[in-house]
């Protein structure tokens, strides 16, 4: 049995904040981490996000994930001190060279990345689709579009589940799938993602006709059985983060945090 | 008594079928009846629960004629989200109709979209969890909820919009017995409530409260009356492809003209006519000795699996299946069933304890020496069908263990010749029926000529011929040398085929041997949320234990 929900269940500071607060700040985070080059200004957001993971007591489910963490860093890390080539050389080799400034860009751009990725990362893990589809709602955001989200997100467990049966049967009659390179692996893969697809997309269809026998595309004005109450304190959050990107703006008119 | 549903010259049609899927339907179901809709896979029985909530013609689109009139009003007009407060549906895959990530929010959701105040979605979200007996369970996460569970929790979505009519289209179907019995529990209460309840069902010893039946063919319907007058003549059931009433069938064949459909009554019945079944007939009947097993193929010592949650799916385990068996494992959803034999080919590795078949320790065998000798069918045929045509698939494992293209053929020839879908060896997988397509995975498992066959629910879903068809074929394999080992929650499957019974609660075997012993262990059954079919527990009125009707005729003429 495979457990692939997102969702953590837990009753952190960092759970209890307003999911409309929560979608702002996240933007915000993005935006802050686009505003300086220079990796020395981009250090202190980064250390943030780490410090964030801890109090929201989802650092667990994020190791898990850390592959796709690495991944990325590894990636950005590469293609930035490859593509960069102003500056002095640092190293050459093989006719490719890495320069200072090609690795002061790849330091920033890793942090940007996994530090984005931590964000959002974060939000799911702290946040039920439900809420997130609230805190959508109360931003404008017409529900038709908040629903293709929150759906998304549903039905990942859904098409990973439907391919990890399908595992199981083509496993029982000797294909194998856990041996030979990286390669033939991925290959041996291949055939199983069309039933994977066409079983997954039979549940959705189910799913479709279920919620539209509850009257999903009612004409009424959709009402919300969920209430949360917006607190002072995340008006503080978003005022603060909105104070310390306007700051940022402005160090940065001045010509600070550029490489 | 004021009508509910009224439906006059209704016609339906698939886009792009030439079939009618509805014939020609007039019938009349008054208000607070409880209605029973049988009939065999593909008869419109479906179709016709979806045509009362508008979902045909609406979202499933095709040739519509004839009128549907629900509470005197003609719905032709109305939208699929207008019915949710008329009609509420509820289906067969209780995975694929729940969204939300809390119980509460799940019932909600159907107000939401109506626009219901809180005030009002608060209380009524407390009155449905009551029908529903889900009270106290309104934080939990649907995904950590029971499979029976869950199917209440999609009753309750739907009654949180009060419609007067209630309809369950097979949703019964993947539940373990005490899912389905509270269910049923739950639906008698809505009876009692007024409400119009109408349930598509296979299974005939589960149908007792309705009031009227339904029958389809074909898309006509063939047949509209009374249950017990319906029930009362098996002939006619078998003749329309339904599963007849035992106690009814077995007085047909005892040429009795009474015929009750309670084992109480039917008792009396036996009594008053001096038909009495003879103890001292009984060795003769039961074959006594039919169950003489050979050396054991597979073992099981001390064997525990702990899933990565940290829950114990299966705890010590010792047991030994012998070659040439019948085995049925039985027990509730969550007993640790499939986990047991998912053990038996690898597909699970036990964190202690060592699982052997023919006597060598399966974590020392190759993927491919397992699959030579253990077939494995899975519970739905859809999650290991994947080739284009029915000889790909069926020829997919013996072309992956590596044999002789000449041999894969025979081999391939023979497993589709045995599951009879000779003829049908080009034709894609995805466009046959589901009966057939438990056939094509069966002969999919066949055809590397396993010692070893293991099915995980290889009825459910099947209609009444669909099943005898299977069964009858699992026999036959079993007669010929091969160890048969089912999970099923059809009790009657078990008394009719198995020789052998495996019952599992949290994760332990509690019962293993004989199928006669088992079903004569009323207390146990009991612990187990079992009940033994209702021609045994008749058997069992005059201290016999008898499996099927055949014993029962024999025993008494």
């Amino acid at each position: 049995m495979i457990n692939i929900e997102l969702y953590a269940d837990k009753n952190t500071f960092i759970h209890r904040v307003h999911p409309t607060a929560k979608i702002v700040s996240l933007i915000l985070i993005f935006a802050q981490f686009l505003v300086f080059n220079a990796p020395l200004f981009i250090l202190p957001e980064f250390v943030f996000l780490f410090v964030l993971v801890i109090i929201s007591g989802t650092a667990k489910n994020i190791m898990k994930m850390w592959w796709v963490i690495l991944a990325f860093a590894i990636m950005s890390f590469l293609l930035w001190s490859i593509f960069i080539k102003e500056g002095a050389k640092v190293v050459e080799f093989a006719g490719i060279s890495v320069t200072e400034n090609g690795l002061m860009y790849s330091a920033s751009a890793v942090m940007r990345l996994t530090g984005m990725l931590l964000a959002g990362m974060v939000l799911i893990y702290t946040t039920r689709i439900e809420e997130i589809g609230y805190g959508l709602k109360n931003l404008g955001v017409p529900f038709r579009i908040a629903f293709s989200l929150m759906a998304a997100v549903r039905l990942l467990p859904v098409f990973l589940g439907a391919g990890a049966g399908i595992v199981d049967a083509q496993e029982s009659r000797g294909l194998d799938l856990r041996g030979g390179s990286v390669i033939r692996r991925l290959r041996n893969y291949i055939p199983l993602l069309i039933p994977s697809f066409l079983y997954g997309m039979r549940n959705v269809t189910q799913l479709t006709i279920a919620l539209e026998a509850r009257g999903f595309s009612s004409a009424h004005k959709r009402t919300s059985y969920l209430e949360i109450k917006i607190k002072p304190s995340d008006f503080i959050i978003m005022f603060s983060l909105a104070g310390i990107f306007l700051l940022s703006v402005s160090m940065r008119i001045l010509g600070m945090g550029r490489l | 008594m004021p009508v509910a549903i009224s439906i006059e010259d209704l016609n339906f049609a698939y886009a792009g079928s030439h079939a009618g899927a509805l014939e020609n339907i007039n019938l009349k179901i008054n208000r607070g009846e409880f209605i029973w809709v049988a009939g065999p896979n593909r008869a419109g029985k479906s179709t016709f629960c979806l045509v009362l909530n508008r979902l045909i013609p609406e979202f499933l689109k095709g040739e519509f004629s004839g009128s549907v009139v629900i509470n005197n009003d003609d719905i032709s007009g109305r939208s699929v989200s207008e019915m949710g407060r008329m009609v509420g549906v509820v289906f067969q895959d209780f995975e694929s109709q729940i969204f939300s990530t809390r119980v509460d929010l799940e019932i909600s959701f159907g107000m939401e979209s109506a626009g219901c105040s809180r005030d009002l979605m608060k209380k009524r979200v407390g009155e449905v969890l009551e029908i529903a007996g889900l009270t106290g369970l309104e934080l939990r996460n649907p995904a950590t909820l029971s499979g029976g569970q869950k199917q209440r929790l999609a009753i309750a979505s739907v009654l949180a919009l009060e419609p007067d009519i209630l309809v369950l289209d097979e949703s019964m179907t993947d539940l373990d017995p005490a899912g389905r019995k509270k269910i049923l529990e739950v639906l008698k209460e809505m009876k009692k409530k007024g409400k119009t309840i109408i349930i598509v069902e296979h299974e005939v010893e589960d149908i007792a409260g309705t009031d009227s039946c339904a029958v389809f063919s074909k898309g006509r319907l063939a047949n509209y009356n009374y249950t017990p007058d319906v029930l009362k003549k098996p002939s006619d059931m078998r003749a329309l492809g339904i599963m007849p009433h035992p106690v009814a069938e077995l007085f047909e064949r005892l040429g009795v003209k009474e015929m009750p459909l309670e084992i109480e009554d039917a008792y009396k019945v036996l009594e008053k006519i001096k038909l009495v079944p003879d103890r001292a007939d009984f060795a003769k009947v039961s074959g006594g000795s039919s169950r003489i097993l050979g050396e054991p193929v597979i073992e099981f010592q001390n064997v525990s699996h702990i899933y990565n949650n940290g829950i114990a799916a299966v705890k010590n385990i010792n047991l030994s299946i012998a070659k040439g068996d019948f085995v049925a494992i039985v027990g509730q959803n969550g007993s640790g069933k499939t986990t047991l034999a998912k053990h038996i080919n690898r597909l699970l590795e036990p964190a202690e304890g060592i699982v052997r078949i023919f006597g060598d320790d399966v974590r020392k065998l190759k993927r491919s020496e397992i699959g030579l000798r253990v077939g494995y069918v899975f519970q739905n045929p859809d999650h290991q069908i994947f080739c284009e045509t029915v000889y790909d698939e069926v020829a997919f494992a013996p072309k992956n263990f590596g044999m002789a293209e000449q041999i894969v053929r025979q081999k391939s020839a023979a497993a589709i010749e045995t599951v009879g879908l000779m003829g049908q060896e080009n034709a894609d997988p995805f466009m046959l029926t589901r009966g057939e397509r438990e056939k094509v995975a069966v002969a999919s498992a066949l055809s590397a000529s396993p010692e070893i066959i293991i099915l995980d629910e290889p009825t459910t879903g099947l209609d009444y011929s669909g099943r005898i068809r299977t069964m009858e074929m699992l026999r036959k394999l079993n007669e010929s040398g091969k160890t048969v080992i089912i999970i099923t929650h059809a009790m009657n499957i078990v008394a009719e085929y198995a020789k052998t019974a495996v019952a599992m609660k949290d994760g332990e075997i509690r019962y293993n041997g004989p199928v006669r012993k088992f079903f004569s262990q009323y207390e146990l059954l009991g612990n187990l949320s079992l009940e033994a079919p209702l021609i045994t527990r008749l058997g069992m009125k005059f201290g016999i234990p008898l499996l099927n009707t055949d014993e029962m005729v024999r025993l008494l003429l």
